[in-house]
Parts: C-alpha cells; structure tokens; sequence
C-alpha cells in the first residue's frame, strides 16, 4: 500500500474525534439531565415552600364538600344567556355527569369575573314546565357555599322556553335579586344556562333536580343536598407562584382528583435546535429517547389525564416527543391536615437541546473541520513525502544505473530530516560505488602496464631461445606453448588496456552524419562474411530512414563487441538478429542471440568494467570488459543502454536520441 | 662497419634481451640505463645509427621524451623508436610528437622489432643515397609511395607518416578497392595491438593527409570488416 493511501487511512482514525465527541455529548447531556431534574426539584421545592408561607390564598375544601367536584373554567369571551352552548366552546368544561334511570343530568361551570356561569342539561322523556294545571313540574334547587361559610339557596324553575329569572330564596320576594337565566326546551330534555354571583359559591355547590306529581317530590337526581366543590383556576395563586418558576418550566397545581388549581408557565424558551435533518438524526440517536414513554398532554379538560403521576412523589419521569424530551416531577402539598395538593412541574427538554445543541454543534463541527483539516493535511504531506520520496529514489536509481555519472549529491542532501540523512547515506554508498567502479576501471590499465614488463621479458628470451639454436622436438614443443601463453597473456593486457585507451581517444573521433539503417545492414552483410557459420538477420522495424548524428567507428566498434558477445553465447545455427527501431524521441538498436539468460541481478552491472557472466573458459581471453567499452561508446552519444531477457535468450540494447532531422523512408522503387 | 644501436633501457633483462638478439644479427648495441649515461656517451663518441629508448628510466618518469626531444635537437634523421610498457594514447601522441619514428609497446614480439630497426635503417641509408638508388614507388592518383625510403607524398607534399603507418597506406593503396581487415592491416605494419589501435592510426593518418588536403577521402569504412582505400 502506498504511502498516500496509508496516511489516508490513518487519517480516518480521525473519525474517531467526532465519535469521542458524541460519547462525551452524551454523557454531557446525562449530566445536563440531572442538573435540569436538579433543577426541577429546586423550582417545586421552592414554589412548595412559598405555598405553605401563603397557604391562606389557597382555599382548602369544605369540610362540607364531599364526593367529586366540579370544575369551572375561565370563560374566554362574553357568556349570552340563551340556551345555547356555542360560546361555551373554549375552553370546553368538564362536566358533571349524574344519571338514574333514563333521566341524565350534565353540569358544567365557568367563570368570569365576578361571575359564575352554570350550564344545566337534563335528558328526560319531556319537560314539565311550572304552569298552571301541570299536576308534574319540575325544578332545580341550587345551593352555593361561600367562603365565609354562608349559603345560598335558588330554586330554578319557569313556566315554558325562554328567559327566565330566579333569586334567593332569602330574597325571593325582592326582584333586585334576582338573576337571570335562559331554559331552552330541547327535544331531549332541557339546556338550562344560568348566570351567578361566583362569591356565593367559592366553596361548593349544590343541585338538585326535582319532579313533582301533585306538589309531591316524585324524582330527585343531583348531590342530594350536599355540596359539591367548586373548583377553578386561582390567578392569585399563580401570582404567588410566578416568581419562583423558571424560564422553560411549567408548574401546575392540582388536587387530589387531578383538577387543575393553577398553573405558571415560565418565560417560553424559543432557541430550538436547528432543523438540519442531519443534526436532528445525530440529536436522535445521541440522545437515545426510544425506550421512554411518548409524551401526551397534562390535561384533558383541566383534569390530569393520568392521575397516577401524582403517586409518584419526587421522581423524575422523561417522556419523549420526536426527539425532544420532556421531564415531569411531582411534590405534594399539604396545606392542611385533611386536603392533599400536589404540585406538577414540566420542563420540555428544548433547555437540554439547546444548551447540549449548541455545545454539540460546535464540537461536531470543529472536529469535523479538524478531521478535513488534518486528513488533509495528511494527505498534502504524504504527498509531499512521496514525491521528496520518489525524487531520491528516482536519483538514486538513475546513478545506479550509471546513466550519469555520479556528481556525489543527492536531492535532500542538505535537509535535516530522516530522509536527509537517508539521502546523505545514499550519497556515501554511491560514492563509495563509483571510488569502486573508478578502481576497477584504472585497475585494468594498472594491471596491463605492470604485465607487459615481465612478458617482453619472457616474450624476447623465447625469441632468443628460437634463434639460431638447434633445437629437438620436445624443446620445439615447450616453446611453442610458451610463445602461445605469451600471446594469449599479451591479448588479455592489450584487452585490459583497450578500455583506458578508448576513452583517452574518445573525444578524437569526428562526428558524421549516417544513415543508420544502411549502415546495419551494410555491417549484417560484414558480419556474415566474417562468421558465415552463424546466421546474421538485420531487421527494420522503422518506417523511416533514421538519419543521426554519430561517432561511426565508435558505435560499429560497440555493435562489433556485442556481436562478439551474441556469438560467444548464440546457440549453434541459431540466428543472431540486429534490430532497429524507433519512436518519436529515440532510435534503438538491439542485438538478440538465442541462448542463455543473463541473472537478472546483473542486467545493469553487466555492463561494469571486469564484469563478465560467462561460466566456461574458451581460447580467447574474456575480461568483462567488451561490454564496458560498449557502455563507454553509447555514453559518449549520449544514450542508453540495457540488457534484458527475452524470446528465449538475451537482447542488448543501445538507446540515442534523434539527434538530426527525421526524413521520410527512402522508396525501394 | 657495424651498426651502432643504443638501447636506452633500464629493464637489465629486457635489455640484454635485446641486445643479444640484435648483435645476433649484426649489429652492435649499446645498453644505457639512463638519460644522462646515455648523452654523455653520445657526446663522446657520437651519435648511434639508431635508438630504441624506453620512456620512463629509473629515477626520471618520462626520461625517455626527454631524450628523444634531445637527439632530434641534434639529428633529424636519426631513426628513433619507442619501447614501452605504456600503451596509453597520450603517450604514444607525446612521443610522436616529439619526433619519434615509432612507438612500440614491450609486447612485441623481436622479429616484430627487427623487421622495424632493418626498415627503419633502410630508409636512413635510401634517403642518404636518394639520388643513386633505383626508384621503387607506388603512384595513387595524387599520391606518390616512395618503398625505399618509406615516404608518402600527396599532390608533391610529403606526408609525415610514422612507419606503422606507412605501412598500413601501403597495404591500403597497394590493392584499391580491397578491403583490408584490422588484423591485415597489423600485420603489415608488424603490430599486435587491439582493433581500436588500428582505428586510431587510420583516424591519425586521415588527419595528416586532411592537413594538406581537406577534401581527401580516399580511406573508406567497410563497417564490420576493415578500411579500403578508394580511388575516387
């Protein structure tokens, strides 16, 4: 794997980083749970406490009042006594339901300003006004208990559908004190809507529907002449609460049936988390609110839809809405010894979003910006390290190759880095290569000077010997093996030395313009004529004549030392073949013998002074140093050269660059 | 009379070597060890007939070019050859430079030696007795051999050739059009050196006839076989 790609990788870990941060926003928001169910705690703890200071603007039941209560709610507009109930609609009342045989009774209350509003339905088989010759009517006696204790008593009844006006039975005589109300005859019964002094009933009401047959009571449904509470918000109470209830907080206080007493809403937070649909998935699973119960409204007509929270005194309940949670506590209040209230408080979990959103979002975004950044980053400085990479290697592998010759630097040399320091020892292996390769070339040449000393001597004692002596057969013999290890020793020193005067010579040679592909197959047919054993195939690959720049005598003098080459290693009858081809930057020539390979490890160094892969011995005295000379020759035009295996034997190439213009192919016609 | 040779060598071995082998055959020769040995005796009893001088001696690296540079100051036509383990092309360039007739490596073989001191000799006494001597030359279009005293000239210009040289002309121009192969050519010109040896002569001799004629182009390539010479 390349380097890039690992940094890349690694640089993924830094996903780890957004991870780490939802693991830490969760538990941040675990916390902020606790703090904001702290919280909660503290508010009711706190409205508990004014509440018992105050307790006297809170109203306990009548010790009087039994059974279930009934309900007033605020009136939002206007009441018109007119048997109708459409300007009752908001908020709906609950109603007080009693029911005996086929005969129901509904009551419903609310309240505006001094005044309470009664809304009385009757479901019966018909109705039995108060008229004149009725042996049946029907009426409905009305109590209210005050808070200072006194009562009040109405008898509600009318002659037909209408307005109708009613008083206290204290006051029955005195119309100043009568009150007005509206008996509208239903098919169903009766839709009675009344209006009262809300004083005279602050602490219960009674109602009883009567029948008489003949002024005798046949039918009676209603509290049986006890009172009822008469239950409604108090704003005093909320007045008395609002300063202690915090921003995002609902508190409500109840009874023990779950009427609603009052209730304080705190200042209504409006930051929300933002709706990118993203954040809200990451908020959804960080906040993980599946396993709770799904949050439903508190109440239904002012009463708790489930009064069993009330139960659960000082314990913290979540519900959920989407991904939105909500918190409920409950603490009781005992304002006095017989009557249980319990304070309700609500927080919506928008205070948590928006406190843990916020921190989130910044933290999500930072560490995501720090993940572009730094895998970025990351990869910018792979980059860079595999280029600076690439460049030394690529250097290092072009002076390994000796395509140039070694100047002793290196990129990188001078940073101070590891890869300076690898560059710098890359320099010194180098160096010591080329003190290396420098050796054994000036050792060929050492090496022939000192030989051919001792071999004149040699050479002219023999020819000393052989003249003018009568020498017998045997001597003849010695001599003669003597003269032929003084020949071959003399070639192998002229060998050794060709390649130190070459280069001494190199710059001699004069440049000349040629036709390459005239010249190999003129050199072909030289070839042939010299070794007519071995077949010799010149083959143009170019589609062009390949005119070039070049030193002849040299470049023959190279082709002439790797056909020496291919013959010594060509199989027998095989065919040795020249090559040409070309593309648009270079020339090539290749010389292919079949036969053996050459060890791939030497493909390079083949080409080195005393460097020879040849494994048997023959007559002719084999150095490692044609090869080197062939070297020498293509870098002095300036080209490459390489060896390779191939089709089953071994093809030298040499590579020049088009020195001159390229014209077009000469035609054979 | 003898022929007087001096063998300037401070190789004790090679040196009686050769003397033995040259007074085998006539010629009287005289073993100087170094540079000032040799002048001193020089002076004293004259010039030799003929010097073989090694180029580096005893204690004088390049001795040897020292003294050629002298005896040519003191004879032009004295037949000076140089006998050395050197085969660099700077050396043997230094050398002829200074006027030496030939430059041999030690490896050559004696007969090889004394084919060139006889030829060499030959050439002294043909170019003494110029005008008695019957002619033996060779005529090449604007070239004229001279096989007697081993002199080429071109368009009436001599053309200082050493005698490996000479030699290999003449077994150019001998037969034109023939091409002659770098070991022919060797053995005409009693070398035993390597191809490149032979491609620096040709190379040498083509600029010494290209210095009076820049148009000669009468040695021609015959790639992957030898040279020829060309009548056109």
């Amino acid at each position: 794997m390349k380097l890039k790609k690992q940094l890349l990788f690694i640089s993924i870990l830094m996903l780890g980083l957004p991870w780490a941060g939802c693991q830490s926003m969760q538990e941040i928001t675990q916390v902020l749970a606790r703090s904001q169910e702290n919280l909660l705690e503290n508010t009711l703890s706190a409205a508990s406490l004014v509440l018992s200071n105050q307790n006297d603007a809170i109203t306990p039941r009548h010790h009087n009042t039994l059974g279930p209560a009934i309900y007033a709610v605020p009136a939002q507009d206007q009441i018109q006594l007119d048997g109708y109930q459409n300007d009752w609609q908001q908020p709906t009342p609950p109603f007080y339901k009693l029911e005996q045989g086929q005969r129901q009774l509904n009551i419903a209350a609310q309240y505006r300003g001094e005044h309470l509003y009664l809304w009385i339905t009757t479901s019966t088989d018909q109705n039995r006004f108060d008229r004149p010759g009725h042996s049946e009517r029907e009426q409905f006696k009305l109590k209210g208990l005050s808070n200072q204790q006194q009562i009040s008593e109405y008898t509600l009844s009318t002659a037909g559908s209408g307005l109708f006006y009613f008083s206290s039975s204290a006051n029955s005589q005195n119309p100043r004190y009568s009150h007005l109300g509206f008996w509208r005859e239903v098919a169903q019964g009766a839709q009675i809507e009344i209006k009262l002094p809300l004083n005279q009933f602050n602490r219960g009401l009674s109602l009883d529907w009567q029948i008489y047959q003949d002024n005798k009571q046949v039918f009676s449904l209603g509290t049986q002449n006890t009172f009822r509470p008469l239950l409604h918000q108090d704003n005093k109470i909320t007045q008395i609460l609002a300063p202690v209830i915090q921003q995002g907080i609902e508190v409500y206080l109840v009874d023990q049936q779950g009427w609603l007493l009052s209730q304080v809403t705190g200042k209504r937070i409006k930051n929300d988390i933002p709706g990118f649909w993203l954040m809200e998935k990451i908020y959804a699973w960080l906040l993980d609110t599946s396993a709770l119960p799904e949050w439903r409204p508190l109440f239904e007509r002012s009463q708790l839809v489930y009064p069993q929270f009330i139960s659960q005194f000082q314990q913290a309940t979540w519900f959920r809405e989407g991904y939105r949670s909500h918190l409920l506590m409950v603490q009781p209040l005992q304002l006095d010894p017989t009557t249980t209230h319990y304070l309700v408080a609500t927080q919506r979990g928008e205070v948590l979003i928006r406190l843990a959103g916020s921190a989130f979002n910044r933290l999500f975004f930072i560490s995501l910006l720090a993940f572009i950044f730094t895998a970025g980053g990351l990869f910018a400085y792979a980059s860079w390290l595999t280029w600076r990479i690439n460049k030394l290697s690529a250097s290092a592998l072009q002076q390994l190759q000796q395509e140039a010759e070694f100047t002793g630097e290196l990129p990188l040399n001078l940073s101070q880095d590891e890869l300076g320091s690898l560059s710098r020892s890359f320099s010194q292996l180098l160096a010591l290569k080329q003190q290396q390769t420098d050796y054994l070339s000036s050792l060929a040449a050492k090496l022939s000077h000192e030989i051919r000393t001792p071999l004149a001597v040699i050479r002219s004692s023999i020819d000393n010997l052989t003249q003018g002596q009568n020498l017998d057969e045997e001597q003849i013999t010695y001599i003669q093996r003597a003269t032929n290890g003084c020949t071959r020793l003399s070639q192998m020193i002229t060998a050794m030395s060709e390649a130190k005067r070459l280069e001494q010579s190199l710059n001699d040679f004069e440049l000349d313009t040629v036709t390459i592909n005239d010249m190999l197959q003129e050199l072909t047919s030289a070839y042939q004529h010299t070794w007519p054993s071995q077949a010799f195939v010149f083959v143009d690959k170019t589609k062009r004549q390949i005119t070039a720049e070049i030193y002849p005598e040299l470049l023959v003098q190279a082709l002439d030392k790797l056909i020496d080459n291919a013959i010594d290693f060509a199989e027998e009858k095989s065919e040795i073949e020249l090559i040409l081809s070309d593309n648009e930057l270079d020339w090539q020539i290749e010389v292919y013998n079949q036969g053996n390979s050459i060890p791939e490890s030497m493909a390079r160094t083949i080409f080195d002074s005393l460097v020879s892969v040849r494994a048997t011995q023959s007559d002719k005295a084999h150095l490692g140093l044609g090869l080197f000379i062939v070297s020498m020759i293509v870098k002095h035009h300036k080209g490459t050269f390489s060896a390779k295996n191939t089709r089953q034997g071994v093809a030298f190439s040499l590579n020049f660059a088009h020195f001159s213009r390229l014209i077009p192919k000469r035609s054979d016609k | 009379m003898k022929r007087q040779i001096a063998l300037v060598e401070d190789e004790a071995a090679i040196a009686a070597n050769y003397k033995a082998a040259f007074e085998r055959l006539g010629f009287n020769v005289n073993i100087y060890t170094t540079r000032a040995q040799a002048l001193d005796e020089f002076a004293s009893k004259g010039l030799p007939d003929l010097a073989i001088i090694d180029v580096g001696l005893a204690d004088e690296y390049e001795g040897g070019f020292d003294l050629c540079r002298q005896l040519r100051e003191q004879s032009a036509t004295l037949p000076i050859i140089f006998l050395t383990a050197r085969d660099s092309e700077l050396d043997e360039v230094s050398g002829l430079r200074l006027g030496a007739d030939d430059y041999l490596t030690k490896d050559i073989s004696l007969p090889q030696m004394v084919a060139r001191v006889k030829a060499l000799l030959r050439r002294v006494d043909a170019l003494n007795n110029q005008i008695n001597s019957p002619s033996d030359s060779l005529t090449r279009g604007p070239m004229l051999i001279d096989n007697l005293t081993m002199t080429i000239s071109w368009q009436g210009q001599p053309v200082e050739l050493t005698l490996t040289e000479f030699w290999i002309v003449h077994a150019l121009a001998k037969y034109p059009g023939q091409v002659k192969s770098r070991q022919q050519l060797m053995d005409a010109a009693n070398v035993v050196q390597d191809d490149n040896t032979i491609t620096t002569h040709i190379k040498r001799i083509r600029q010494k006839f290209k210095s009076l004629d820049q148009s000669f182009d009468h040695i021609r390539t015959a790639y992957g076989m030898g040279y020829r010479w060309s009548a056109e």
